[in-house]
């Protein structure tokens, strides 16, 4: 029959439509945008004198008013929805998990209540109740399964939200959580500066303490106190140094940044440089990216930490040797997420390398593996320092033998 | 495992069971109303309310511990927008069709009874298992439930002579009815069944439900389905619900347990269940 | 000893855990109750609960009819499912019929 065939085929066009609901949902919409939407949906089906939306609160397992249209309708919702429970029909739906129509027991002229139970196979999220002015007997099976579809839809889409947002809680909460650890990793750096530049000083105090009394022993015969008193000074002085040392920290932070073509303080830095190693048998190289884009920081600071790693390099080549310096352009590197361009400056030499139990220690404060008293082991420390400051970041490939590459990289300057 | 289940011969079933019967008018309307999506409660309703005898006892059945509603369902369109059309269609097949195999004085009626409560056994265990699986269509499970021993309820009323010769072969050589059918007829009740099904209509579900409860691992559809009556009806067998024809125990097939993931530890709250229900269902029946 | 729902009052001690239909644990075991999760227990249609102090199981000894009766029974099942209890479920569904039988016919006298 033509007619049966069109109904049948319109039937299947709204049920496919309304298998879109989801589409037009987003996962981070909230409850209320969710409502709206099947608000709108069902309306197109059937119409609507009073709708509710009841959910099952996450702690204590009941079903809560949650939203009701119109507002002026709550209080006679809750109480229809109360009365339905201690009747017992409410529970019959609820474990049916399909709509049902029913008498009403509140709303006195419109009778007809359809219940909706909002579920999915393994989790109940509420139930939604409609009141039409549609006579029972009216109600088509079209109607009645356009809404087991929409309350399907909707429940899966209202499911996806709650997981989603509760994802989103628990995701706020381990980055407040991570934020706390990185605060205390900060303070126990500083703790750990502390106790070793407390350490570095508590050694050579105990030196001159011990030669003091050692002269006081003597009972005051100064021509033997000639070499304790080299001492004290030597020791004294190597206090002073650690605490100027600790005192570049300070000097560096609070530095106004300015634009820096770092390919041209490279070339200004080794030119400086190879003036002062004519003797010692050390080659120094620049290879330059050309048109290396410009940075932004502070040039005086930049400058002490190629010195720095210029002093480590010839530390490490006593007897001559090649520092390489190259530069270039890369999108964004391992050591963070950040996406963005960086100058990449590999600072390369063909010393004796660092073994492989020293490469976690090296940017340390006070770590040296240089003997003298003249040594503190802070370069690196100040240098990665300053290079943080940048937002930049440092890292260190090593092999005993060969040499070091010391790898720096700087975020361009932002447009 | 063989995948090429031989289709049962439906014309040669029918030519040897004569007049199988078909199903009553009411039903038929319904079930092209069911069809319709325009149709309203009231239309179908009035389909149903014009005869009489099949609204009382649809109503009798709805008011029963079948739903255990809470409050009496007084018409038939209230059940109708309560439960869905779907389920009403086949509330209605249920109820009907017991008196489509009507006793005859010629055969032991006590021994039809016996069959009819095995039927009816599986019928609730399915509805029950259903239940507890979290399965929608509850109503059509009765109704596999209901059909899926029917061929030999055939036999018993339609080849009488062959069915004695079937049950004395079961009987010694102590074996399952349908290998004894196998023997005799050529093909075995499920074959019947599924041609009753294709005769009547019945959605392919219901059909290889039908068909298959013996080896549900041989159906690519509806493994669900025809687990659930498999197991439904080992289920009856083991409390001595009713009668099935044979002494012998089919075995448990491994693939449906699995499928429906029932917990051991639920097993017997089902079994109960159904000992349960059936005590105060059968009184709805006549057969 | 299993009471209605009708039954319960506000100051009553759940004996077991309550599940919904779909495995929530709606109660723990010792929740005191109060009005609101009684109604919160009816709206997933939960009909009756064990509470603490009512219905102390009385100890069923069993009487010697009822041990021969299952003797008996336990016998037929045997033959019946010959050959098929190396399954377990098998085995497990042998059993609780086998006692669900007695009941029933000890019930029916």
């Amino acid at each position: 029959m033509p007619t049966n065939e069109n109904a049948l085929i319109e039937f299947i066009d709204k049920m496919e439509e309304l298998g879109q609901f989801q589409d037009k949902i987003d996962i981070s919409s909230t409850i209320g945008q969710i409502w709206g939407g099947f608000l709108s949906e069902i309306r197109k089906h059937i119409i609507i004198d009073v709708c509710a939306l009841f959910l099952v609160d996450e702690e204590s397992y009941e079903f809560k008013l949650n939203k009701a249209y119109p507002e002026e309708k709550k209080d006679i919702c809750q109480k229809e929805v109360e009365y339905q429970i201690e009747g017992g029909m409410f529970s019959w739906i609820i474990n049916r998990r399909k709509p049902a129509i029913i008498p009403s027991f509140v709303f006195k002229d419109q009778k007809t209540i359809i219940m909706l139970p909002l579920s999915t196979m393994k989790r109940t999220i509420g139930v939604v109740m409609v009141l039409t002015p549609l006579e029972e007997s009216a109600i088509t099976q079209e109607n009645l399964r356009l809404m087991t579809m929409l309350a399907k839809q909707c429940s899966l889409v209202m499911e996806n939200s709650i997981l989603y947002n509760n994802l989103r809680e628990e995701h706020e909460a381990l980055q407040v959580a991570q934020a706390r650890v990185l605060q205390a990793e900060k303070l126990a750096s500083i703790g750990r500066l502390t106790a070793g530049a407390s350490h570095e000083i508590l050694n050579p105090l105990n030196v001159i303490s011990g030669h003091i009394q050692l002269l006081l022993m003597k009972d005051g015969d100064i021509r033997n106190g000639q070499k304790p008193l080299e001492i004290i000074k030597s020791q004294t002085e190597r206090i002073t140094n650690i605490v100027k040392g600790l005192a570049q920290f300070s000097r560096y932070s609070d530095s106004k940044k300015t634009d820096v073509d770092i390919g041209h303080l490279v070339n200004k830095f080794a030119d400086a440089a190879r003036l002062k190693m004519i003797d010692d048998k050390i080659k120094l190289k620049v290879e330059n990216a050309p048109d290396l884009p410009e940075i932004e920081g502070v040039e005086k600071n930049l400058f002490d930490v190629f010195k720095f790693l210029l002093s480590n390099s010839k530390d490490a080549m006593p007897k001559g040797g090649t520092v390489t310096i190259r530069t270039s352009v890369v999108n964004g590197h391992m050591l963070s997420d950040k996406n963005g361009r960086h100058i990449r400056l590999d600072f390369n030499d063909t010393g004796c390398g660092i073994p492989k139990k020293n490469i976690e220690k090296i940017f340390e404060p006070f770590f040296t593996t240089k003997g003298g008293e003249y040594r503190t082991g802070l370069g690196l420390s100040l240098g990665y320092g300053i290079i943080r400051d940048h937002d930049g970041e440092m890292q260190v490939e090593s092999e005993e033998n060969k040499g070091t590459n010391m790898i720096v990289y700087l975020p361009l300057k932002k447009n | 495992m063989d995948n090429n289940k031989k289709i049962p011969d439906l014309d040669r079933i029918v030519r040897h069971v004569r007049d199988l019967p078909t199903l009553p008018r009411t039903v038929l309307k319904i079930t092209s109303l069911v069809n319709d999506p325009q149709a309203s409660a009231k239309d179908l309703s009035g389909v149903i309310t014009d005869d009489q005898v099949l609204t009382a006892r649809l109503l009798r059945l709805v008011n029963s511990s079948f739903y255990g509603f809470p409050k009496k369902i007084a018409t038939v369109t209230n059940a109708i927008v309560l439960l869905g059309f779907d389920a009403i269609r086949n509330l209605l097949l249920t109820t009907s069709i017991f008196g489509l195999f009507k006793r005859k004085s010629e055969i032991d009626n006590a021994v039809l009874e016996k069959y009819w409560d095995h039927s009816l056994g599986c019928a609730i265990g399915a509805k029950i298992i259903g239940n507890y699986i979290g399965y929608e269509k509850i109503e059509e499970l009765f109704v596999g439930g209901l059909l899926h021993d029917i061929g030999k309820i055939v036999e018993i009323l339609f080849i009488p002579d062959q069915f004695e010769k079937i049950c004395a072969a079961t009987k010694e050589q102590n074996i399952l009815m349908r290998i004894a059918e196998e023997d005799i007829l050529g093909f075995n009740h499920a074959d019947i069944g599924q041609s009753l099904a294709i005769r009547w209509n019945m959605p392919a579900r219901l059909e290889t439900i039908i068909a298959n409860h013996h080896s549900p691992d041989e159906t690519t559809q509806f493994l669900k389905e025809t687990s659930i009556i498999h197991i439904s009806d080992i289920l009856c067998r083991s409390l001595d619900i009713g009668w099935s024809g044979d002494d012998v125990m089919p075995a448990l097939n491994e693939q449906a347990w699995k499928e429906l993931a029932i917990e051991t530890d639920d097993v017997r709250m089902i079994m109960e269940e159904m000992q349960q229900e059936f005590g105060s269902l059968k009184g709805l029946f006549e057969y | 000893m299993s009471t209605s729902l009708n039954d319960l009052s506000p100051g009553m001690i759940l004996s077991e855990d309550i599940h919904n239909f779909q495995g929530l644990l709606l109660l723990k075991k010792n929740t005191r109750l109060s009005d609101k999760n009684i109604h919160m227990l009816k709206s997933w249609g939960i009909s009756s609960v064990r509470i603490v102090g009512k219905g102390t199981e009385k100890y069923n000894k069993n009487t010697k009819s009822e041990n021969e009766l299952k003797v008996s029974v336990l016998n037929e099942m045997k033959k019946k499912f010959s050959g098929l209890l190396e399954d377990p479920v098998m085995e497990e569904i042998m059993n609780t019929a086998t006692e669900l039988i007695v009941q029933k016919r000890m019930k029916n006298g």
